[in-house]
């Protein structure tokens, strides 16, 4: 074989190799979105904080189950914010989201990898727990 | 060497740095793309989000309703009437009070009692800008005098920089 064949073999197999690796990345990059728990985990942090807004605006004392089930993920309710995460995630994958919540009211509870969660209003506490086996029927 | 051989290499070189370029802004409107597909499956009216907060001023005892006492220390709370005695600043601001420097994120509210004249506003609503959005409020106002049909107005700023 002459050099310039030896020349173009080498461009294509490099042109190639070019192609693969940025195929590779784009598809290993969509792959990881598709699998991706973070769009999960801000739905849940925003149906959170919607919760606990209008649980604040119910004169009297109430439970609210939330509709979906939330396997595998923790759930941490501070006065004044939600954080989401997942067991052992570094703490930069974490989703927090902030609420506004009235003088004297204080919302409280972390659940770990539970299935079926409530919000329970009593007073001006507001508390994230597992449900109980009646709430679980409802 | 002839002519055509000679410009080979150059033409190469051309060739790589064009698809370099092309390559990155392929790469670049890809991650862009997923980036918008992500923030807008996981997007929420500012509507909802604003009306959710709002229901507080009316129907909370914590804000603006009238709480009546029935027996001792026991007290019901009439959602959708304003006590116009708690309808002041230092209410609103145990109502709905943001972080005087982040609070601007949030969502603010300049609120009004039409009839009676009213207007309160959350610690970090701007003056000088627009409103995003406005909810009316059909609701009573107990006075001395009784109990008066009005029309709370509710402004609504959203956050900058959400």
């Amino acid at each position: 074989m002459n050099k310039k064949g030896s020349t173009m073999i080498i461009m294509i197999v490099f042109e190639l190799v070019i192609v693969l690796i940025v195929g590779g990345m784009l598809i290993s990059t969509a792959k990881s979105f598709g699998e991706s728990t973070t769009s999960t985990k801000i739905n849940l942090a925003q149906d959170i904080t919607m919760m606990v807004e209008t649980l604040v605006s119910v004169s009297g004392d109430a439970v609210v189950k939330y509709p979906y089930e939330i396997d595998g993920f923790t759930l941490v309710l501070s006065s004044g914010s939600v954080f989401i995460s997942l067991p052992d995630e570094p703490k930069n994958k974490k989703i927090f989201r902030n609420f506004v919540l009235p003088k004297g009211f204080k919302s409280v509870g972390i659940i770990e990898n539970s299935h079926e969660i409530c919000l329970e209003k009593k007073e001006k506490v507001i508390e994230l727990r597992d449900c109980n086996e009646q709430e679980s029927t409802v | 060497m002839n002519k055509k051989a000679q410009f080979e290499p150059a033409r190469k070189t051309v060739f790589f740095m064009v698809m370099g370029v092309v390559i990155a802004m392929i790469v670049m409107v890809f991650a862009i793309n997923l980036a918008v597909y992500k923030n807008n499956q996981t997007k929420l009216p500012s509507e909802v989000k604003s009306e959710i907060i709002a229901l507080r001023f009316a129907n909370s005892a914590s804000c603006f309703a009238l709480e009546q006492e029935i027996s001792d220390d026991h007290f019901i709370v009439k959602e959708g009437i304003i006590d116009v005695e708690k309808f002041n600043q230092d209410r609103m601001n145990d109502c709905y009070l943001l972080d005087q420097e982040k609070g601007y994120k949030n969502f603010n509210f300049r609120i009004v009692l039409t009839d009676e004249e009213k207007e309160l506003r959350s610690n970090n609503y701007y003056n000088n800008e627009k409103d995003e959005l406005t909810i009316r409020k059909e609701v009573l106002v107990q006075k001395e005098s009784g109990l008066f049909k009005d029309m709370l107005v509710i402004y609504v700023q959203e956050g900058f920089g959400r």
